[in-house]
């Protein structure tokens, strides 16, 4: 037998699990991140309750309270911890809905581009971008009250509209990424050669081009968690999100606009860092993911 | 009765304009053919002449504008009776999806050979029947080179079982020792399972070695058809014998390209539509329409020339 053909378990023998080449800058923002995600996750668990009144009004922090206290005597690592944890829940799952919507329609308009299907959906989203996601959010709040509001038999707490808005407002970002991977996919020859051998329609765009799209739209939903935990911290600073008693990373700050002069720079410093960290953490590691695709796709 | 039958096959493309109304581009105008079974037909022509289009109507990607296709004397859609070999392997199959998952989907989709064993073993035999080893079942196509991902596609086509395969310029995109491979691969394949072949190429040697009948397009349009090998040894229409005498070959230079270039199929020249390129036209080439009509040993030609003999070279 001849033996100069590369068995495949030798193939897979020489690529070692190493670490994956990246910037600094991804590594900056990966620190940035996995800081972040301990604090969400795991910071909860560690503080405690939230809601407890230790006593101490507008501590500074230190051995006894690690981020202070509120002016409600409250600690504030724990406040932080839970607000993070509440924030990225909802940018998660505001992207999470944002991408059920969007990867089906942009798919849809992506595998019928130039024609009516495409036109129908394409048009629908610019109606819904042209709407800036403040100005809609104002009004659907304004209309609906910042509590829970029931429609039919569904009841909708304020953080299920906040995952909502924040969803709508991203369809149309999420749809256009996907629709133009979609686009470059469906000239791909598989799609025709499926298509002869009698592969249904949606099973060629649902279990074939999918698996092509994805990887991009993803990276981009990636990049997006970031700007949700920001929108969800304006909108909560605004009055418009989260409600209390339940913390938020933005209404942590919005109570502590009116105690700065007081000389607690904690109240507000803190929290804004985690917001901070949190929005360049997941645009950092996202653009990383991005570069790694691109690499990937080069190779 | 003939594994493909296409009668007065016409595809016209209708693009939008911004002023002056539509304009439509005649891809395939009025062609005619027949592929007796186990036979290959080489459909030949420059790039744009109309023949991808004519495999793409064959295996019904694109519904004809005019005229009908029967395949095995059934007009309807049969996803299992013809089945198509494009130019590019690396396009054909899905870069994230394995071969078994290439080989085992069509067996999946028309139900053929149920149970997990039975599709594992029908996978194994369409490996072998295109010379490939089980090593490759779980490879992606990134990984695997062209020669070995077209016998993929190859196999691919096979396992519905079909009587008729229309190759796409198969071998255009390989390497030139592997196109002999792959050349011999579908003359075996023809012979063991009793195939036919509708070939479409610009490689007239590839056609040479794969076909019995041959048909020359020009401008959505057959020229001349006939057995391979009379047309090839003695070709009788003038774009013929251009487009074969400008092949080099060994002890041969290759002839002086046709003059101008190939017409724009939105408005096609009327009369003969190769007399603007034509060394043998006469006025009256740009005003008649040439039929295809039989010449002596049963080829068919369009040109008002015919009967002339061969001008001296």
């Amino acid at each position: 037998m001849v033996m100069t053909r590369v068995l495949p378990g030798a193939r897979a023998a020489r690529r070692r699990p190493r670490l994956p080449r990246m910037s600094a800058l991804t590594w900056i923002g990966l620190v940035l991140l996995l800081l972040f995600l301990l604090l969400a996750v795991a910071g909860p668990i560690i503080a405690g309750d939230s809601t407890v009144r230790t006593g101490d009004t507008l501590a500074a922090p230190g051995a006894g309270h690690l981020f202070g206290t509120d002016h409600l005597q409250r600690d504030l690592f724990a406040r932080t911890a839970e607000g993070a944890r509440v924030s990225l829940l909802v940018a998660v799952a505001g992207v999470g809905f944002g991408l059920v919507v969007a990867v089906p329609a942009g798919l849809v308009a992506g595998y019928y581009g130039g024609r009516w299907p495409d036109d129908v959906i394409m048009r629908i989203l610019e109606a819904l971008q042209a709407l800036p996601l403040f100005v809609f959010a104002l009004f659907v709040i304004g209309v609906t009250g910042t509590g829970d509001s029931e429609i039919g038999p569904v009841t909708l707490t304020s953080t299920a509209k906040v995952v909502l808005l924040l969803g709508v407002g991203f369809i149309p970002y999420f749809a256009r990424v996907t629709r133009s991977a979609t686009l470059v996919e469906v000239q791909e020859d598989y799609v025709n050669a499926l298509r002869v051998i009698g592969v249904p329609r949606w099973r060629v765009v649902g279990g074939e081009i999918l698996v092509n799209v994805l990887p991009p739209v993803l990276v981009q939903a990636f990049l997006w968690v970031g700007v949700a935990v920001f929108a969800e911290s304006a909108l909560s600073f605004l009055g418009l999100g989260i409600q209390p008693p339940q913390p938020s990373l933005g209404n942590i700050l919005g109570d502590a606009t009116g105690y700065m002069l007081l000389g607690a720079w904690w109240y507000s410093i803190i929290p804004g860092l985690v917001i901070l960290a949190a929005t360049i953490g997941f645009n950092l590691v996202g653009d990383g993911l991005g570069d790694a695709l691109d690499a990937d796709a080069r190779r | 009765m003939s594994a493909v039958r296409a009668e007065d096959l016409r595809k016209h493309y209708r693009i939008r304009s911004g002023r002056g109304g539509d304009r439509v581009v005649h891809a395939v105008d009025g062609v005619s053919f027949e592929v007796p079974a186990g036979r290959t037909l080489a459909i030949i022509g420059e790039s744009g002449c109309g023949k991808s289009t004519i495999a793409r109507m064959l295996v019904r990607l694109t519904e004809p504008t005019g005229g009908r296709i029967l395949v095995h004397g059934r007009d309807g859609v049969d996803r299992r009776a013809i089945q198509l070999v494009s130019q590019n392997p690396w396009s054909a199959l899905n870069r994230r999806k394995s071969i078994r998952h290439a080989l085992e989907q069509p067996l999946a989709v028309h139900g053929l050979h149920p149970g997990r064993a039975a599709r594992a073993a029908r996978v194994r035999e369409l490996l072998g029947l295109v010379g490939l080893d089980e090593a490759y079942l779980d490879r992606r196509p990134g990984g695997v080179s062209g020669g070995e991902l077209q016998r993929v596609t190859v196999a691919r086509a096979l396992a519905v079982e079909p009587k008729v395969l229309v190759l796409d310029e198969p071998t255009a995109s390989l390497d030139v020792s592997v196109k002999a491979l792959l050349v011999n691969l579908l003359l075996d394949l023809k012979q063991r399972l009793g195939l036919s072949y509708v070939l479409i190429t610009h490689e007239i040697d590839i056609a040479r070695h794969l076909a019995d009948d041959v048909a020359v397009m020009y401008l959505g349009r057959f020229v001349e058809t006939g057995e391979a090998e009379r047309v090839f040894d003695a070709p009788r229409h003038p774009y013929t014998r251009a487009l074969l005498a400008a092949v080099p070959a060994p002890g041969r230079e290759p002839a002086e390209p046709l003059p101008g270039e190939v017409p724009s199929a939105v408005a096609p020249p009327p009369g003969c539509r190769f007399h603007t390129r034509c060394p043998l036209a006469l006025d009256a080439c740009a005003r008649a329409v040439p039929a295809l009509e039989p010449v002596a040993d049963g080829r068919l030609l369009a040109c008002l020339r015919a009967d002339e003999p061969p001008s001296p070279r």
